[in-house]
């Protein structure tokens, strides 16, 4: 509906790492669109983004656009990724190209009218998430307007599922083994993301899709090793996985203990 | 084998059956106070359907099955219904699969017996299962008394690569013994206790444990590098 309704700017918000700049970066992909990239932080000005004068070998000066300026000129995309870590008034300076308004770069005068396929992404972690996400700006109302609006939530169980075993089959796992360790890594990484937005105290993050690919992976690899030693492999991979205080990694044990029903030596635990 | 019959319907006789089989016409006819067969000659077959319509029977679209149940007087009662009596189960249907003419049901049924035996399953719950299985036509039914029981018939069947069906879809297309998980979460639709369906899983032997450490697991090498990570890593020692 953004893409063919012809809106400029889109507003991707979501829980760390549900996706959001995958989503947008496969979308370009797939459309065969030019996306360019501004990897926000507090320190970003605003020539990192609309573009600068930098000396030439000859001692003069050129202008050099920033991705902005480019994908006006062509028409092409831009990315701006975590976009509430940017200062306020950074921000802010986007609103007129954000409504897809001419502006002039004042080192050269020159008058950038964007493109009509010109479309800007902003990815942010929602500034109420629970997720200790840091030095998250709330964004003034008028540049918060401007925005066509999506909520980000993780993969349905199922995609989830079918990516793992993607990951899983190429490098040669059984496919029963891939399918049982699927479905485990998947519900386990449901439960610890139900628990963050109930605001458990254990659980300071959820786990991201990236995170149980690493998981499911590390699983199907130490699994064989470790069962002659009476060891859980889906326990041990998570060590590795994913760094958490250990308070989050003794409920994330007991997530998969539970899950499982069987724990790090592999006793049957009674359901 | 339950037949198949047409029926035929009056408004205050009740219902008329007719059905072939070998060359022999099977009647049934149905109503409050009777439930009578009979088999008939079958060059009567013509001439006793059009003496019925004479009577003021009216065909009803749909063939039907006879189902026979025996009243708390120890009558025996007739209906005909549209769904084959042996898939109507008390406490529901969980799964199904067919009878195939070289099935020896007394051997299977003492099969799944002992192996549904080492579960917590109530002795009634398998007796009357078993008896269901040996006097099975067309179809074997996995009832919703003990998830035991569906785990054991579905393991038969999708091993010896028979029809299974459900009513609620999704059900797992790998047997419970590989991918436990899934029938657990697939059963949980039947079972009010998940925990049922996870013990039952670890008394078959057939638990997400059991399945993964099973020594008898392949690799799946792939056709274009044989060298897989998931074998090397085999071969790592730590």
């Amino acid at each position: 509906m953004f893409w063919i309704g012809g809106f400029k700017a889109m507003l991707l918000e979501g829980d760390p790492s549900a996706g959001k700049t995958s989503f947008i970066k496969q979308w370009h992909a797939k459309l065969n669109v030019p996306l360019e990239t501004v990897a926000c932080s507090p320190d970003t000005q605003n020539y990192q983004m609309f573009g600068q004068m930098l000396p030439t070998e000859d001692g003069k000066l050129r202008w050099h656009d920033g991705p902005v300026t480019k994908a006006c000129r062509l028409g092409t995309s831009v990315l701006l990724d975590e976009y509430n870590i940017l200062e306020p008034g950074q921000a802010s300076a986007l609103n007129m190209v954000l409504e897809g308004y001419s502006w002039t770069i004042p080192e050269t005068g020159e008058v950038i009218s964007p493109a009509p396929t010109t479309r800007f992404f902003a990815t942010q972690n929602s500034i109420d998430s629970k997720a200790a996400v840091t030095g998250r700006n709330v964004l003034d109302v008028a540049n918060e307007d401007r925005f066509f609006y999506m909520e980000v939530d993780f993969l349905k169980p199922e995609h989830e599922e079918a990516l793992v075993l993607r990951t899983l089959l190429p490098g040669g796992v059984n496919s029963d083994v891939a399918k049982n360790i699927a479905r485990l890594t998947v519900e386990v990484a449901n439960k610890v993301r139900v628990a963050f937005r109930s605001g458990e105290d254990a659980i300071e993050k959820p786990f991201s899709t990236r995170a149980v690919l690493r998981w499911a992976k590390l699983s199907a690899m130490y699994m064989p090793v470790l069962k002659a030693q009476k060891q859980s492999g889906l326990h041990h991979a998570m060590r590795h996985a994913l760094k958490m205080p250990e308070v989050m990694a003794n409920a994330v044990n007991e997530y998969i203990t539970l899950a499982a029903g069987f724990d790090e030596d592999l006793n049957q635990v009674s359901p | 084998m339950s037949l198949l019959y047409e029926v035929y319907q009056h408004q205050t006789k009740g219902a008329w059956g007719v059905a072939i089989k070998d060359q022999t016409v099977h009647t049934v006819v149905v109503n409050d106070q009777s439930f009578v067969e009979a088999e008939l000659p079958s060059y009567q077959f013509a001439s006793e359907i059009s003496k019925r319509l004479r009577m003021g029977y009216t065909k009803t679209p749909r063939a039907k099955y006879l189902k026979v149940v025996q009243d708390l007087d120890g009558k025996m009662r007739g209906s005909f219904v549209e769904l084959h009596p042996e898939l109507t189960v008390q406490g529901g249907l969980v799964l199904f699969t067919t009878v195939s003419n070289s099935d020896d049901l007394h051997a299977l049924s003492q099969q799944w017996e002992e192996l549904v035996e080492k579960t917590d399953a109530r002795p009634n719950e398998i007796s009357s299962w078993v008896k269901e299985v040996q006097s099975a036509t067309q179809y074997i039914v996995a009832p919703a008394t003990h998830p035991a029981i569906a785990l054991v018939l579905a393991d038969w069947a999708i091993e010896n690569k028979r029809l299974l069906a459900a009513g609620v879809e999704g059900i797992p297309l790998q047997a419970p013994k590989n991918v436990p998980k899934e029938w657990e979460d697939w059963l949980a639709s039947f079972f009010t206790s998940k925990n049922d369906i996870r013990t039952a899983l670890e008394q078959l032997g057939w638990s997400l444990r059991d399945a993964l450490t099973r020594s008898d697991v392949q690799n799946e090498t792939q056709t274009s590098d044989g060298d897989s990570w998931f074998t090397s890593a085999s071969f790592v020692a730590f």
